[in-house]
């Protein structure tokens, strides 16, 4: 890592001077509340980004397979590994007549699963994994058949340090890793495939999905909000050594964004809790740092000494955190309305050495659990506040920089896609 | 037949029908379907074992299976972790604030 930081403050002290762009004023909140927006946003932004579905470690096998429940995208995606060990995305549907092809039980619900073949079971129709179709039953009934027009209905899909990606958009153009840009490149070589331990949550919200974004964007609420759960805040410190969380690096890089934060860190501190000395690990991780070797220079872009955590969040809805005593974790935001989201959290460690260690994991991903259930309500709470439309706009301060850009690139998105309307995209 | 849990943790062995419990989804609707007088009385009676329990288990090889009655341990020391910060820092079952809201943990 370069010791010299490739981000520092404005010397006027505001971040928001290196983005005169974004303006200072109030926001609307409309973007949150109205329904026709919402249907916007669907059709200009998650119908035609990059989005992250899962790890290359859910398909570990030829014929590894998963399903994604995307209502936001108004299908079912199907990601399979090839007996090429390629990596593709189809609609979950068969050829033939569209029927749901990949589930159990219930179509509504994801599976998971290793396949030789894909299988219909309305008509038996069968695939290879590459989508092809291998035959059709009772030919002798159809008519005009060219098997070469009855492959699955794919979607686009690359994979960027083991994060698979699809793109609904089939006039797409741009590939993954320039569509993330400059801040994905800054952490390309963390070693995420050796933090294979995974544990993972899901739930579904009553706020729209940049509410609850926007919760996981600044530090500001995290003294007041979080004050009780994570005392030793006031041991973080940070390189101004004032306020107790403000960040330590912000950068808006297009549609993209990050923030570095100081802490608070995985130590023990007078705040410990007994459970919490007595496997040695806490709120933000293992008391006994995992050394991960050197840190790819996009991670603590201020080179702060202090540093503890940052979360880098990629346009639209997917945040990877990196935090400081070995792990990281990633959120997926998938609006399933315009009032409700599906979040989907998991946290990444390493392969456990030892029962103490696994412990210690345990410790961690608890206290999470509990202090994003702190998050929670009151987000419920303000969504429904703002759908009153007693206030209709908001105002975001100099830490809350990356809740105004998230507002502005998506406004921005479905600007452009309205004025395009017209040229067939 | 097996004991429930090594020797030295006999006298825990009362708890293992109920707070022996793996599935991490399953544990945290056990603590937030307890009474904080229930998870009192476990955090209670486990704790002054706790060190000693961690000590033993540490002892295994993490790449093997564990023997039943040691799997059962470090179950109970998964509850006792999952329900610390309900004894330790919320003084009730559920996270403050939080309605009936709770994360269904997947792995």
């Amino acid at each position: 890592m370069k010791h010299e930081p490739i981000v520092t403050k404005p010397a006027s002290g505001h971040w928001i001077e290196a983005y005169p762009e974004l303006g200072k004023g109030p926001i609307s909140l409309e973007d949150s509340v109205s329904t026709e927006f919402y249907e916007k946003e669907r059709q200009h932004i998650f119908k035609k980004s990059w989005l992250y579905v899962g790890r290359i470690e859910q398909l570990p096998n030829k014929g590894s397979y998963f399903t994604r429940e995307l209502s936001v995208l108004d299908t079912s995606a199907l990601l399979v590994r090839g007996k090429d060990d390629v990596i593709r995305a189809f609609h979950n549907m068969c050829a033939h007549r569209g029927n749901k092809l990949v589930w159990q039980d219930d179509p509504c619900q994801e599976v998971q699963g290793q396949a030789p073949l894909l299988y219909c079971k309305f008509h038996g129709w069968r695939y290879q994994l590459d989508g092809s179709l291998i035959a059709p039953t009772r030919r002798d009934l159809l008519y005009n058949f060219d098997a070469g027009k009855c492959s699955l209905a794919s979607i686009h899909c690359e994979v960027w340090e083991g994060f698979i990606f699809i793109n609904l958009n089939s006039n797409n153009t741009e590939p993954l890793r320039a569509f993330l840009g400059e801040l994905a490149h800054g952490v390309e070589g963390y070693p995420f495939s050796q933090l294979s331990k995974a544990y993972a949550f899901k739930v579904e919200l009553n706020c729209n999905w940049k509410i609850f974004m926007d919760g996981f964007a600044e530090g500001y609420h995290t003294p007041y909000l979080h004050g009780g759960a994570l005392p030793n805040l006031e041991d973080a410190g940070n390189d101004a050594g004032n306020a107790l969380a403000d960040s330590l690096a912000i950068q808006l890089k297009r549609l993209h964004r990050m923030i570095s934060w100081a802490g608070p860190p995985a130590q023990k501190s007078k705040h410990s809790t007994p459970t919490e000395c007595l496997v040695e690990a806490g709120a933000t991780g293992l008391w006994n740092k995992v050394d991960l070797g050197p840190l790819p220079e996009g991670i603590n872009p201020g080179r702060s000494p202090h540093w503890g955590v940052d979360s880098f969040q990629f346009f639209p809805n997917f945040v990877l955190v990196f935090w400081s005593s070995g792990c990281y974790t990633t959120h997926a935001h998938w609006p399933t309305g315009p009032h409700s989201h599906l979040f989907e959290l998991v946290i990444y460690f390493r392969e456990p050495q030892s029962y103490k260690e696994r412990l210690g994991q345990e410790m961690t991903v608890n206290f999470l659990n509990d202090v994003i259930l702190q998050d929670t309500s009151p987000l419920e709470g303000m969504q429904a506040m703002l759908n009153s439309r007693g206030i209709r706009e908001f105002h975001a301060n100099d830490e809350e920089l990356l809740v105004r850009h998230l507002h502005k690139v998506v406004a921005d998105s479905v600007s452009a896609g309205e004025n395009n309307k017209g040229d067939g995209i | 037949m097996s004991s429930l849990l090594p020797e030295k943790f006999a006298a825990l062995a009362h708890l293992v029908p109920a707070w022996s419990i793996e599935d991490g989804h399953a544990r945290y609707v056990k603590r937030v379907n307890s009474s904080m007088e229930e998870i009192q009385a476990f955090y209670d009676e486990i704790f002054p074992y706790a060190e000693a329990a961690v000590a033993y288990l540490n002892e295994f090889d993490y790449q093997q299976p564990l023997p039943n009655d040691a799997a059962n341990l470090r179950n109970l020391l998964y509850s006792l972790i999952t329900v610390s910060l309900a004894v330790e820092l919320w003084k009730q079952p559920r996270v403050k604030h939080s309605a009936n809201t709770i994360l269904t943990r997947l792995s």
